[in-house]
C-alpha cells in the first residue's frame, strides 16, 4: 500500500519539476525583461517604468521615456526573447536528434542556410518582407539536410563527423554570403556585416509577430516529440526497437528546428552559440530530460539572448555591438570546454 | 508468438540469409550459432521488422508483422542489442523507464504510475535497485548490461531477442544475464531467442539450437541433437569434441586444435 503510494507520487514527479523548474525561469525571465527595460544609453526610473510596463499612463515617464521604453526598447527586448526561445530550443532538438552535445545551429551552418536564404530573398523579392522568413527556413532546411547527410558515414555520425560536416557547409555559404554581399550597394554592406553577426536593432512589428508565431509552432512541435527525442538521445537504433518511428521523428524534429532557425536569423540574423550555451546550462541544472529541456531552453533562452543584447547595448554606449558578439563571447569557450571533456 | 518462414534477406545483390524458419515457442529459449558472417544478427533484426526481407513472412501472435505500428511491435517484442555509446547523461532509472515508450497512449506525455511501478519491478528483478538513481556511465559493465536487459524486460513483450548478450561479459556476470532470462521465460511464458558465439553458454540455457552458416540454416533442434561433432565441424571447420557436462548433463564443446597439439608436440 504504501510502496503503492509512493509510486503514484514519484510519477508525477517529473511533470511537476518540470512546472517548477518552468515557473523558476518564468521568475528569472520576468527580471531580466524589467532589468533590459530601464538600462541602456538614457537609464529609466524603476517604478515608474514598471508602473508602465503593467499598462498605465500616468507613471510620470516623460514622453521621451515613454518612447523609449516602448517604441524603442520593448520591441528589441521582444524580438531577443524570440530569438532566444528559437535557438535555443532548436539546438535542444538537433543535440538530442543527433546525438551530439555539441550540435548547433550556427555551428552546424544552419544559420548559414537561413542567412544565404535571408540574402537571397533581400536581393531578389525585396519588396516583399514575408519572402524573407519563407527563404530563411527554406535555407535552413537544405542546410540540415545536407549537414546530416554529409555527416552520416557507414558507423552513423560522430560528433567530430558532424562538426567537421558543418564546418564545410558553414564556410561553403559563407562564399556564398560574400557572394551576394557583392551585389549589393555600398552603403548597405555594413549594416548587413552588422546583421550578420546577430542584430535585433532593425526589426519590424510584422517580422516580430512572425518570429513569434514561428517559435510557438516550432517549440510546440519539439515538446510533442520530446519523449521520442529522450530514446532517440540513447541512440537510434534503440529508438526504433522501443517503439519510435524513428523516420517520422527525424523529419519531423528537422523541420521544426529549421523553423526556428529560419524565423530568427530572418529577423535578426544570425547570433551565435546560444543553442549551444542555454540547453548545456539547462541540461546541468535540471537533467536531461527533454520534455524538460525543451521547456526550460526555451525560458533560459530567451532570458540569455536579452540579457547579451543589453550588455552589447549598455557596454560601449551609445554605440552598440551585435548582440551576437556577445554570444560567442560567451559560447566559444564553453565550445573549447565540452570538447576538450569529451 | 513469433515465427519466421522461408526468410531470405539480401544486401544489394549479396543475399545475407537465404530460406530460414523459425519459431518461438512460449516458455522456451532459442539460441542461433554460426560463425561470423553466416547471418546470425541480421536474421535477428529481421525478426523486429528492423530489416525488410526480401522473401518469406514473420507473424507476430499470428498476425503478419508488417500489419503491426512501430509500437505495438516494440510492446511484442523486445530487443537486447549491442548497446550504443551514451553521450548525455542518463540515470539507470530513466534508462530502464525509457522502456515503457510503447506503453504510452501516444508518442508524447509523461510515463503513468503503471510504467514506474513497472520499471521498479525489473530494477528488482535485474537486482539494480540500490543503482537506480547512479548514471549509466557510471556502471561496471556487467550492470550496464543488467540495465539493457532490464529496459527489455521492463516492455513485459512477449518475444525477447537477444544479440551477443553476454560479449564482453566475465563469467559470473554472463550467467546472470541468462539466468534472468531463463526466469522470465519460466515465469511469464515469454520466449527468448539468443544470437550468440558462446556454445556452451548456448547449450546451457537454451531449448534449442539454430545452427546457421554462409545465410543458411544447417540444423535446428535440441542442443543435443545440434551439438554433435560432426555439424560443428561442418560449420566451423574446427574439430571438436563433445561429451556430456560432469555436473549438468548438457552437451560440452571443447575445440581441438590441430595448430596447438603440433606446439605441444
Amino acid at each position: 500500500m504504501s510502496t503503492q503510494k509512493k509510486s503514484i507520487e514519484s510519477g508525477h514527479a517529473t511533470l511537476r519539476r518540470a512546472l517548477a523548474v518552468c515557473g523558476l525561469l518564468l521568475v528569472g525571465l520576468a527580471v531580466v525583461l524589467v532589468l533590459a527595460a530601464v538600462v541602456g544609453s538614457q537609464r529609466l526610473p524603476l517604478a515608474s517604468s514598471l508602473c508602465a510596463l503593467t499598462g498605465r499612463s500616468d507613471c510620470g515617464l516623460s514622453s521621451e521615456q515613454q518612447a523609449i521604453l516602448f517604441d524603442i526598447r520593448l520591441p528589441r527586448i521582444l524580438l531577443a526573447g524570440a530569438v532566444g526561445i528559437c535557438l535555443a530550443t532548436a539546438g535542444a532538438g538537433y543535440q538530442a536528434l543527433l546525438r551530439n552535445p555539441l550540435a548547433e545551429p550556427y555551428l552546424l551552418g544552419v544559420s548559414n542556410g537561413a542567412a544565404v536564404g535571408t540574402m537571397v530573398a533581400l536581393v531578389f523579392f525585396g519588396t516583399h518582407e514575408w519572402s524573407r522568413p519563407v527563404m530563411a527556413f527554406a535555407g535552413a532546411l537544405a542546410a540540415t539536410f545536407v549537414v546530416y547527410r554529409l555527416a552520416r558515414g557507414r558507423a552513423g555520425a560522430t560528433p567530430e563527423r558532424l562538426i567537421l560536416a558543418g564546418v564545410i557547409v558553414t564556410t561553403f555559404l559563407s562564399s556564398g554570403i560574400v557572394f551576394i554581399t557583392t551585389l549589393m550597394d555600398a552603403t548597405r554592406i555594413r549594416s548587413f556585416t552588422f546583421w550578420l553577426l546577430g542584430d535585433l536593432s532593425g526589426t519590424t512589428s510584422s517580422l516580430l509577430a512572425v518570429t513569434f508565431v514561428a517559435a510557438g509552432i516550432g517549440v510546440a512541435v519539439l515538446a510533442l516529440n520530446a519523449r521520442s527525442l529522450n530514446l532517440m538521445m540513447l541512440g537510434e537504433r534503440d529508438a526504433f526497437d522501443l517503439g519510435v518511428e524513428v523516420g517520422r521523428v527525424r523529419i519531423t524534429v528537422f523541420v521544426a528546428a529549421s523553423l526556428l532557425v529560419g524565423a530568427s536569423v530572418a529577423s535578426s540574423g544570425s547570433v551565435g552559440y546560444v543553442g549551444l550555451v542555454v540547453p548545456h546550462l539547462v541540461r546541468l541544472s535540471f537533467g536531461s530530460d527533454n520534455r524538460i529541456v525543451i521547456a526550460a531552453s526555451a525560458l533560459a533562452g530567451a532570458a540569455f539572448v536579452i540579457l547579451a543584447d543589453t550588455v552589447a547595448r549598455t557596454i560601449i554606449a551609445p554605440r552598440e555591438l551585435p548582440v551576437g558578439a556577445i554570444t560567442a563571447l560567451i559560447g566559444a569557450p564553453l565550445f573549447v570546454y565540452l570538447l576538450k571533456r569529451r | 508468438m513469433l515465427e519466421a518462414r522461408d526468410i531470405t534477406i539480401r544486401y544489394g545483390q549479396r543475399v545475407a540469409v537465404s530460406n530460414v524458419s523459425l519459431e518461438l515457442e512460449p516458455g522456451r529459449i532459442t539460441a542461433i550459432i554460426g560463425p561470423n558472417g553466416a547471418g546470425k544478427s541480421t536474421m535477428l533484426r529481421t525478426l523486429n521488422g528492423g530489416i525488410e526481407p526480401a522473401g518469406g513472412v514473420i507473424r507476430l501472435n499470428g498476425k503478419p508483422l508488417r500489419s503491426y505500428s512501430r509500437r505495438a511491435i516494440a510492446k511484442g517484442i523486445a530487443v537486447v542489442a549491442q548497446e550504443a555509446e551514451l553521450r548525455f547523461p542518463v540515470t539507470v532509472f530513466e534508462f530502464v523507464l525509457a522502456g515503457r515508450f510503447a506503453w504510452a497512449a501516444a508518442g508524447w506525455g509523461w510515463e503513468t504510475t503503471l510504467d514506474i511501478e513497472a520499471t521498479r519491478e525489473v530494477l528488482r528483478e535485474t537486482q539494480l535497485e540500490e543503482l537506480s538513481s547512479r548514471l549509466m556511465n557510471e556502471l561496471a559493465g556487467g550492470e550496464r548490461q543488467r540495465a539493457v536487459l532490464a529496459r527489455a524486460l521492463v516492455t513485459d513483450a512477449g518475444v525477447l531477442l537477444l544479440d551477443e548478450p553476454t560479449a564482453n561479459l566475465d563469467l559470473a556476470h554472463q550467467a546472470t544475464i541468462l539466468a534472468l532470462v531463463r526466469k522470465r521465460c519460466n515465469r511469464r511464458q515469454t520466449s527468448a531467442l539468443v544470437v550468440t558465439h558462446d556454445i556452451n553458454l548456448a547449450a546451457e540455457f537454451s531449448d534449442h539450437v539454430l545452427l546457421m552458416k554462409d545465410g543458411k540454416s544447417v540444423a535446428f533442434g535440441r542442443p543435443d541433437e545440434v551439438l554433435t561433432p560432426e555439424l560443428l565441424k561442418e560449420v566451423f571447420a574446427v574439430r571438436v569434441l563433445v561429451d556430456a557436462h560432469p555436473i549438468t548433463g548438457v552437451p560440452r564443446v571443447t575445440p581441438v586444435h590441430e595448430a596447438h597439439r603440433n606446439l605441444q608436440r
